[in-house]
């Protein structure tokens, strides 16, 4: 049943676009890392191993109301990956401030979900500068060194 | 004497089953579970305690939320209430219980409250506040109550502490649980240099050294009884980690079944072997503290990673059912708090050391209700009532004028519906417009209340004046689950007081017999 932990190709696709746009590379001199950087699909499948049903559940729902948005929210026939960057964060933007409860309470889930990554990583806490900080990374980032390292 | 010992799965991963015998059984090692234990143990009764998290080392606990999330928190800090709201009910599943996770915060429950226990609950002479103050004092002295002192109070209190000056109004130093504290601000991930007196560091060692087995990573499930009297407890091994499934538990218990396991799972073992259900109250009358944070961006540095994790509080309204206090969050959960997403939100986290964060907590009305849903999963109903979403919104203003009387360049309120930033108090005019409605706000509860709550009569009451469940004989209930009403303080200090009284009472009993 392992399998029913993970995320498919494209719900991975969809929410490594999502965490871009929430946490970009580059928008600041001193964080110059963004989501994309780091290994958060090793986070996202650590987190699923070990999460309670409901979250799951929720996390799934989230990341295909967020693919298919684009249709309704701002009438592209695309869906969320498929978006330039400006799009998806107008896109996410605009969930946000949506007058449903369900809907605004998507992009701050997701938000909230790769904080919870990206912002306990050592290199991240040093770059705001939190001192001390941890001398090595968490487990699931262990390997870890930024992806676009491991790639190369 | 028997020798005690702290034993987990890897302890127990190759036997077929483990069998223990004591005078009572503890089921929860938190606040009440591990002073039961730790009363109990120093009267000479032999203990067991049974708790469902692992026992985490404090050399091995690390700064990172994640990584404390899944050692320490319940459900991975992804418990929730369901309402018109979703509520994050924060809760530690560890040796130590929320005691290792929480903000270290004292408080003796208000005379006020006690007195309406006492009028209208019928809470007896066993809980007499005389007899709680005495365990109070008590308490102070082995756990290092003291308030936060300046060398580690931090930028982010020290601003309160000017705002409550300048508006004149009520303010202290936290009463805290720390002994020498080093003002790491790692209070939510385990305190890193064990200053914090949780329950892991204080009395679950303690009455280990007086004989108490404590088995941590082992669920609780079914109580057995004999001629309807409670006599011991089954339940299995289970590593949270992987899930891997080990060894059942038996523990006979020679006088009391003592439940302390929270106002959440108390009543769902309690719904599980069928106690309490002539009163129909089990799991019911569900009473919280729900709060909300409220961010102010200063010049000066704030770092709010470097001091108390909560040191300055005001108690001025409490009386109209509401308490402030400092909450110095780790950068994950001020991170999702900031309203923005994208370059800006990067932009922010940048500033992160310029941030402050003070929260509201009140005293909310509202009943909920913890049950057994679709296959036996865990539901917790939990709605605001329109009074109480008044007094967030007058919560959140309060902290907004407290912020720019402390000096902040803008406010971030964080409710929908009201601007991102505001720069004047004026600028907060449209909170007050907004429908009476909690899905406006972004709430947690952390102090959860009457799940099966104590009284005289057995028909609206779950437990009797000395804890016993009405209708199974040496079943005890110990922790706020059988506290009538919520406190409006912080209730770790009152559910110590009040599982030491339950647990002089058993062990009056046990010596008698």
């Amino acid at each position: 049943m392992a399998h029913l932990h993970m995320l498919s190709g494209p719900e991975l696709r969809c929410l490594s676009a999502v965490f871009d746009a929430v946490l970009p590379s580059g928008a600041s001199d001193a964080i110059r890392v963004g989501a994309g950087d780091v290994p958060l699909d090793r986070f996202v499948r650590d987190l699923l191993r070990r999460a309670p049903a409901h979250f799951r559940v929720g996390l799934r729902a989230c990341i295909w109301l967020v693919n298919l948005a684009p249709p309704l929210v701002l009438g592209r026939w695309r869906t969320f990956v498929g978006l330039t960057r400006a799009e998806r964060l107008d896109l996410l933007d605009r969930l946000g401030r949506s007058s449903t409860y369900v809907v605004r309470e998507v992009p701050l889930f997701l938000k909230t979900v790769a904080c919870l990554g990206f912002c306990g990583l050592p290199e991240v806490q040093a770059a705001v500068g939190i001192a001390p900080v941890d001398a090595s990374p968490p487990e699931w980032a262990r390997r870890g060194l930024p992806v676009a390292e491991e790639r190369r | 004497m028997t020798s005690g010992a702290l034993l987990g799965f890897a302890d127990v991963a190759g036997k077929a089953r483990v069998e223990d015998v004591a005078d009572v059984v503890v089921i929860g090692s938190g606040a009440a579970g591990a002073t039961v234990a730790r009363v109990l143990s120093e009267a000479g009764v032999d203990v067991v305690v049974l708790e469902e998290g692992p026992h985490v080392p404090t050399a091995s606990l690390r700064s990172d939320m994640y990584t404390s999330f899944k050692r320490l928190w319940r459900d991975m800090g992804f418990q929730v209430a369901q309402g018109r709201a979703v509520t994050p009910i924060l809760q530690g599943s560890c040796v130590g219980g929320t005691t290792a996770i929480n903000g270290a915060i004292i408080h003796r429950m208000p005379e006020p409250i006690h007195r309406h226990w006492r009028e209208e609950h019928g809470i007896g002479p066993l809980l007499s506040y005389a007899e709680l103050e005495r365990i109070w004092g008590r308490l102070d002295d082995e756990l290092s109550v003291a308030p936060a002192p300046d060398d580690v109070l931090g930028e982010n209190s020290a601003l309160m502490e000017r705002a409550t000056r300048r508006l004149g109004i009520e303010g202290h130093r936290i009463r805290r649980n720390v002994k020498d504290c080093q003002g790491s601000a790692h209070c939510n991930q385990g305190c890193p240099t064990a200053r914090r007196q949780s329950m892991n560091v204080s009395y679950v060692p303690r009455a280990v050294g007086q004989g108490a087995r404590v088995y941590a990573d082992c669920v609780a499930r079914r109580l057995l009884t004999r001629w309807g009297r409670a006599v011991g407890v089954e339940g299995r091994f289970i590593r949270r980690e992987d899930g891997r499934v080990g060894p059942p538990m038996r523990v006979a218990a020679r006088h009391a079944v003592v439940v302390a396991a929270s106002a959440i799972q108390t009543p769902l073992f309690l719904i599980d072997n069928g106690v309490g259900r002539a009163s129909r109250v089990v799991g019911r009358r569900l009473q919280a503290h729900p709060g909300t944070g409220v961010v102010g961006v200063f010049d000066q540095p704030v770092k709010m990673w470097f001091g108390a994790t909560q040191g300055y509080e005001s108690v001025h309204y409490w009386h109209e059912r509401m308490k402030i206090e400092t909450v110095s969050m780790p950068l994950e959960f001020g991170a999702a708090r900031l309203p923005w997403i994208g370059p800006e939100l990067v932009r922010s986290l940048a500033t992160y050391g310029h941030l402050a964060i003070w929260g509201v907590q009140i005293r909310a009305r509202a009943f909920g209700r913890v049950r057994r849903g679709f296959l036996g999963a865990k539901v917790i109903e939990y709605d605001l009532l329109e009074e109480d979403v008044r007094d967030l919104k007058l919560g959140v203003r309060r902290l907004a004028e407290m912020m720019f009387a402390a000096g902040a360049r803008e406010v971030l309120p964080g409710v929908h519906g009201v601007p991102d930033r505001i720069r004047t108090i004026d600028e907060l005019a449209p909170l007050d417009s907004l429908p009476d409605d909690p899905t406006f706000f972004h709430c947690i509860a952390a102090h959860l209340f009457g799940t099966a709550r104590m009284g005289p009569d057995a028909d609206r009451s779950v437990v009797g004046p000395h804890g016993e469940a009405h209708d199974v004989p040496g079943l005890y209930v110990a922790d706020s689950s059988l506290f009538p009403t919520n406190l409006g303080v912080n209730p770790q200090h009152s559910i110590c007081a009040v599982a030491w009284r339950i647990a002089e009472g058993i062990a009056d009993r046990v010596a008698k017999t």
